[in-house]
């Protein structure tokens, strides 16, 4: 009797060891999420007339998973003009700006490794000498795909 | 024991699969602005009125002298001026003469031709002309030398 069972088990373990060996590996795919769900805000503040050039920029965490080659990408917004982004404002007039992202691509490290992005919005001179006074703005759709 | 745990293997194998690679993450970016009201001169050269040379008994004088200014698109603007560095007790504008006293003084107008408008932006500017004139009653008994003033004009947005 301790013959034969010696035998079964050495016929089971190889079994087993192929079984748990033959999925897996290629198929589990990356995925990147931010690390909140809170909307970025790129606010220029009050922009008077006549000031110049204006800047703003601000960060957002997002996590890939480990080796996961990620790409930044951002929509034209609501009012885009061609290829240019715009801020509608409250009198019907619009303000052109420019946005951009760094990084645009890398490899994910991993849920406890967050990436820092940065998002630059700005506005030249003229884009906003003669605008009408009010409120403007815009909402872009920023995407990270694996 | 050994189906269990094939079926296992493979039902998470087939989970996985079936999630594909939709693993984009979206946020919304919100870009925001506010236009406010300003206005302003075009350049910052001060406005120069000059009568040149008063002979008592020339009569009254008039000179002009224009300046431009924008304010922003929209906006309501006001144009003042305040009573110069020696007015009279009525507010009456007069000019001082140099290294004289208090009454040694000639006085004058000055009007703006403009005082309240709608502006539409730096692109367009508002040409702003200034009228000065003297009475020959108000100089006919000054002294003779230079006499001048300095008076503040301002533009604004209307309140």
């Amino acid at each position: 009797m301790r013959i034969w069972l010696c035998l079964a088990l050495l016929l089971v373990g190889p079994a087993r060891a192929d079984t748990r060996g033959m999925p897996v590996t290629a198929s589990v795919p990356g995925s990147c999420k931010f690390s909140n769900a809170d909307d970025v805000v790129l606010d220029f503040g009050t922009l008077v007339p006549g000031q110049g050039v204006r800047q703003v920029s601000q960060p957002v965490a997002f996590t890939c998973s480990t080796g996961t080659q990620y790409t930044v990408t951002m929509d034209l917004g609501r009012y885009p003009d061609g290829q240019q982004r715009r801020m509608r404002g409250d009198s019907g007039g619009y303000i052109p700006y420019a946005l951009s992202a760094a990084p645009t691509s890398g490899s994910g490290q991993g849920e406890l490794t967050p990436i820092s992005l940065v998002l630059t919005a700005s506005v030249e001179a003229a884009a906003y000498v003669d605008s009408p006074i009010g409120s403007y703005n815009d909402n872009v759709v920023l995407t990270v795909s694996p | 024991m050994m189906n269990k745990s094939f079926n296992l293997v493979m039902g998470t194998t087939l989970l996985v699969m079936a999630m594909g690679s939709a693993y984009a993450a979206d946020k919304n970016v919100q870009i925001k602005a506010k236009v406010v009201g300003t206005c302003d001169f075009v350049d910052a050269n001060d406005v120069v009125i000059d009568f040149g040379t008063l002979t008592p008994g020339g009569g009254d004088q008039t000179k002009s002298a224009s300046t431009s200014f924008w304010c922003s698109n929209g906006v309501d603007y006001t144009v003042s001026l305040d009573n110069g560095l020696t007015p009279d007790g009525g507010g009456k504008r007069q000019m001082l003469l140099s290294g004289g006293t208090a009454t040694d003084v000639i006085g004058y107008t000055l009007t703006p031709d403009k005082t309240s408008g709608t502006a539409t932006g730096q692109s367009t500017p508002i040409s702003l002309t200034l009228d000065a004139g003297v009475k020959g009653t108000d100089y006919q008994d000054a002294k003779i030398g230079d006499y001048n003033d300095t008076v503040i004009l301002t533009v604004d947005l209307a309140p």
